[in-house]
């Protein structure tokens, strides 16, 4: 039942035209969202510091890569040198999602596997400030690689030189995330509303855990309020009173800082 | 304390469910006018009218002049009500009414058909007989009508067997009451339908708020990403 309802999921089509990455002309709610889950970790890091970040999620299709990508973006909005890595190195989506049209063979496989340098490997996105390394040609052996020490030393040589490392990582349904997040600080879960179930989410919860991760915390994706049964029940920015303010100072502040 | 937050906890539940339940109201309520109109056009349609004859009578048992009328005795004529209905379902009067009006049918159908009750609780008895044709339903009855007192006189050697009411037919049928179907049906309707909308509530076993997770993993929840569609409906873009 279990297995035939994860084939189910793989089979499904990656939501490729929904992705909306954060510019000047994302709806401020959108925005402001991706803020708030920046605050929230930097909140989280008063203890631990949360700089090499693993994103995953319980089963595919929730949003980890479009959350990935954003939150890069958004660190990056704070002075933050930040590095974007893509390491689902079984179905790597982020050059698609950034509209990179080259050929790109150069990334962590081939700097792993010792036939690319470092400094050729990663990418400077201009327009939205951030570093880019991508999977490069797909392995036959993903985990092996991430769980490697060559792996370690890598993350290790980009720490020192970014303030985070965000990793974009394939579902916990597969071990990579967990054997990845050996050598990070922390994963987010990201879990899509309405999508995946309680048992499959707390599943990965345990495999991550029992691995030895580091679970931050969770993001709830593609949120929508009418879905919110318990809406009355939470601190929300999403009713009347935050539209409004949103018009009055946050909208222009933030198009100060991105201009 | 523990009980305290498990109170709480299945309150949070209802309220979550009639929160939910009110996104679907329309719904509801639709499904419950489309049954009870269902209901009204399948009575009128597939069910055959059935009309009612009906007749009074009154039995008078023998009575001793001399003697004064106690209660005991009004009451046993009440109860006899009872002892002459049995006697007019049965083939005594039954049968030679068949043969009488060369009826087409068993005794046992036409003892379906014919009911006899006390009026109020009098010694009065009204008999009854329930048939898709009005004619011949009011053929049967007056038939019965004519038969039964001799018959019950003979049997149970009672006094008299009076005729209050002749023998009349219903214009409208009695039954089926097209109103009450469609009542039933829109009630029907709606407690289905409301039932399916609770099934799903409770069957949906995904994520749908903070709390949601909370209570399930135990993780804080850093950041509440809305979908683009929903930014879109209520405000559009800031900037196109």
């Amino acid at each position: 039942m279990k297995i035939s309802k994860t084939s189910k999921y793989l089979k499904r089509k990656h939501p490729v035209d929904k992705l909306e990455i954060i510019s000047a002309d994302s709806p401020f709610v959108y925005l402001e969202a991706y803020k708030s889950l920046r605050t929230n970790l930097n909140f989280m890091s008063l203890n631990n510091e949360y700089k090499k970040i693993v994103v995953t999620s319980a089963i595919p299709g929730e949003g980890k890569t479009s959350v990935a990508i954003n939150l890069a973006i958004s660190l990056a909005e704070n002075a933050s040198r930040v590095l974007l890595l893509d390491c689902d190195l079984r179905k790597p989506m982020i050059q698609h999602y950034l509209e990179i049209n080259r050929v790109i063979t150069k990334g962590i496989s081939s700097v792993l596997g010792g036939t690319s340098k470092l400094q050729e490997s990663a990418y400077h996105m201009k327009n939205l400030n951030i570093d880019v390394m991508l999977s490069g040609t797909i392995p036959p052996n993903p985990v092996e690689l991430l769980g490697s020490y060559r792996m370690a030393e890598l993350l290790e040589y980009l720490d020192e030189n970014y303030d985070y490392v965000i990793c974009d990582t394939p579902p916990a349904i597969v071990t990579d995330a967990a054997v990845l997040s050996q050598h990070c600080d922390g994963a987010l879960l990201v879990i899509k509303q309405k999508y995946s179930t309680f048992e499959q989410v707390k599943t990965a919860k345990k495999n991550l855990e029992a691995a030895g991760t580091n679970i931050i915390g969770t993001v709830l994706n593609q949120y929508n309020a009418e879905m919110d049964t318990n809406k009355s029940n939470s601190y929300y920015y999403y009713d009347n009173y935050g539209y409004r303010y949103g018009y009055g100072y946050g909208y222009n502040g933030e198009k100060q800082t991105n201009d | 304390m523990f009980e305290q937050l498990e109170f709480e906890e299945t309150t949070i539940e209802i309220k979550e469910l009639l929160l939910y339940l009110k996104k679907y109201i329309i719904i509801v309520i639709l499904a419950g006018i489309l049954a009870g109109a269902i209901g009204f056009f399948a009575t009128k349609l597939f069910v055959m009218p059935i009309y009612e004859a009906s007749s009074t009578m009154i039995v008078n048992t023998r009575i001793d002049q001399n003697v004064a009328v106690t209660n005991d005795q009004i009451t046993s004529a009440e109860n006899l009500v009872d002892t002459y209905a049995i006697i007019i379902q049965s083939g005594a009067v039954l049968n030679p009414v068949i043969n009488a009006l060369d009826l087409n049918e068993s005794l046992s159908n036409l003892q379906n058909q014919v009911s006899v009750s006390a009026v109020n609780g009098t010694q009065v008895m009204r008999i009854a007989v329930k048939d898709p044709d009005p004619q011949r339903a009011l053929k049967i009855v007056s038939q019965i009508v004519l038969t039964a007192p001799d018959i019950i006189i003979d049997i149970v050697e009672a006094g008299s067997v009076k005729t209050i009411d002749k023998p009349t037919v219903s214009s409208s049928p009695v039954s089926p009451n097209k109103k009450m179907n469609a009542l039933l049906a829109a009630m029907l309707g709606i407690v289905v339908s409301a039932g399916i909308f609770v099934l799903k509530f409770m069957l949906d076993n995904t994520y749908k708020s903070e709390l949601d997770i909370k209570k399930h993993l135990d993780l804080p929840v850093l950041g509440i990403i809305p979908s683009i569609e929903s930014c879109g409906t209520k405000q559009g873009r800031t900037k196109k």
